[in-house]
């Protein structure tokens, strides 16, 4: 099962921007479609439920149709998504005991369905072992992982610098051996 | 006494770029872990109603940018034009003497509009026919090159085109400054 389709439009992220700045909506609509799945998973990693998760997405998709002129891209628009995202999510809960990578087991435990209808077997053995990661380690696997981003990619939605990534993965990926 | 000074011995800096390698089952199946239900269409479509209409107002937005400079010279021109104290054309050109003793007469408007039903001269640039080279004529010409219904005679610069460039050689005939023998302003 594929969790990213293949983009339907060859141009770049870059390209697709100028170009919607220019007039044409299909672009920002192949955008969308490109990275929609992508938002979707980050902002439920972040969000405590479904309805504050579509709040977030819709309202990252606002700021980058709002701050399109202003974006200077060096790397994929994910990287840019992602800490936008979870700046959204940590804005809206502000005032609460602060914000916490979903992912753990009774994070995960609430993906209830859709989980269990795409991959039955063996799933609780990987979940105990992502929960018992750290949450910074825990988000590096899922951006490596998951996202299927590069280290720099990774580095750069994190905004950390390439070595602290490259530790968080290999500690990550040593403790969920044993 | 001699003291041995102490050997320092460098710290180890372990190597992260020998990360354990992810099998392709455990990606998989941590993908799948993170495979959640589809987005709401009402949230899909509310994004990219923004998107429309930012663009929309963006594309007003650049064409309000590029009419502003036009604008201003139509402005300024009709300002100069209004202001111009003479009773004699403000146009670059010599008026036929019928036109001229028009003037003297009063049978012209100050500014040189025709009064009555005299017989209108040709004159360059005059593409109302009201014996005037003004905005008038200029903004007239714009507005036929904006609907593309041009009429003979609305080139006029010659070169076998009729767009802005002829709107702009009717506007600096309307504000241009007699200085020509026998003018004056």
């Amino acid at each position: 099962m594929g969790v990213s389709p293949p983009p339907t439009d060859p141009r770049t992220d870059t390209d697709l921007i100028a170009t919607y700045l220019r007039g044409e909506v299909r672009a920002f609509e192949a955008i969308y479609e490109r990275h929609k799945d992508f938002a979707a998973r980050t902002a439920r990693r972040f969000a405590r439920d479904e309805s504050e998760a579509m709040d977030a997405f819709q309202e990252a998709f606002t700021r980058l149709v709002n701050h399109a002129p202003r974006l200077r891209m060096t790397a994929k628009l994910s990287t840019w998504l992602y800490p936008v995202i979870r700046n959204i999510v940590a804005e809206r809960r502000r005032k609460e005991r602060g914000l916490r990578l979903v992912g753990g087991e009774a994070d995960l435990d609430r993906a209830g369905p859709a989980v269990a209808d795409v991959q039955p077997v063996d799933t609780d053995d990987l979940r105990h072992r992502l929960a018992r990661l750290p949450d910074d380690q825990r988000e590096v696997v899922l951006l490596r992982v998951v996202e299927e981003m590069s280290v720099e990619e990774v580095s750069i939605a994190l905004g950390i610098p390439e070595g602290t990534v490259k530790s968080r993965l290999h500690h990550a990926l040593k403790t969920m051996e044993t | 006494m001699n003291r041995t000074p102490p050997t320092r011995i460098p710290p180890t800096v372990p190597n992260f770029d020998d990360i354990p390698p992810v099998s392709d089952d455990v990606a998989q199946r941590l993908r799948a872990l993170h495979a959640r239900a589809p987005i709401p269409a009402h949230v899909q479509d509310a994004i990219l109603t923004h998107a429309r209409r930012i663009a929309a107002r963006r594309a007003f937005q650049r064409r309000i940018l590029l009419a502003a400079p036009l604008a201003a010279a139509a402005g300024l021109a009709l300002a100069v034009w209004v202001a111009w104290p003479s009773n004699t054309s403000r146009l670059g050109v010599q008026h036929p003497p019928a036109f001229a003793s028009g003037l003297e007469s009063g049978e012209f408007e100050k500014g040189g509009r025709t009064a009555g039903a005299l017989p209108h001269a040709v004159v360059p640039g005059d593409l109302n026919r009201d014996g005037s080279v003004d905005m008038r004529d200029a903004l007239a010409l714009a507005q036929r090159v904006q609907r593309s219904v041009v009429q003979p005679g609305d080139d006029q610069n010659a070169d076998g085109v009729v767009d802005s460039r002829d709107v702009d050689v009717v506007a600096m005939l309307a504000v241009s400054i007699r200085t020509g023998k026998g003018g004056g302003a």
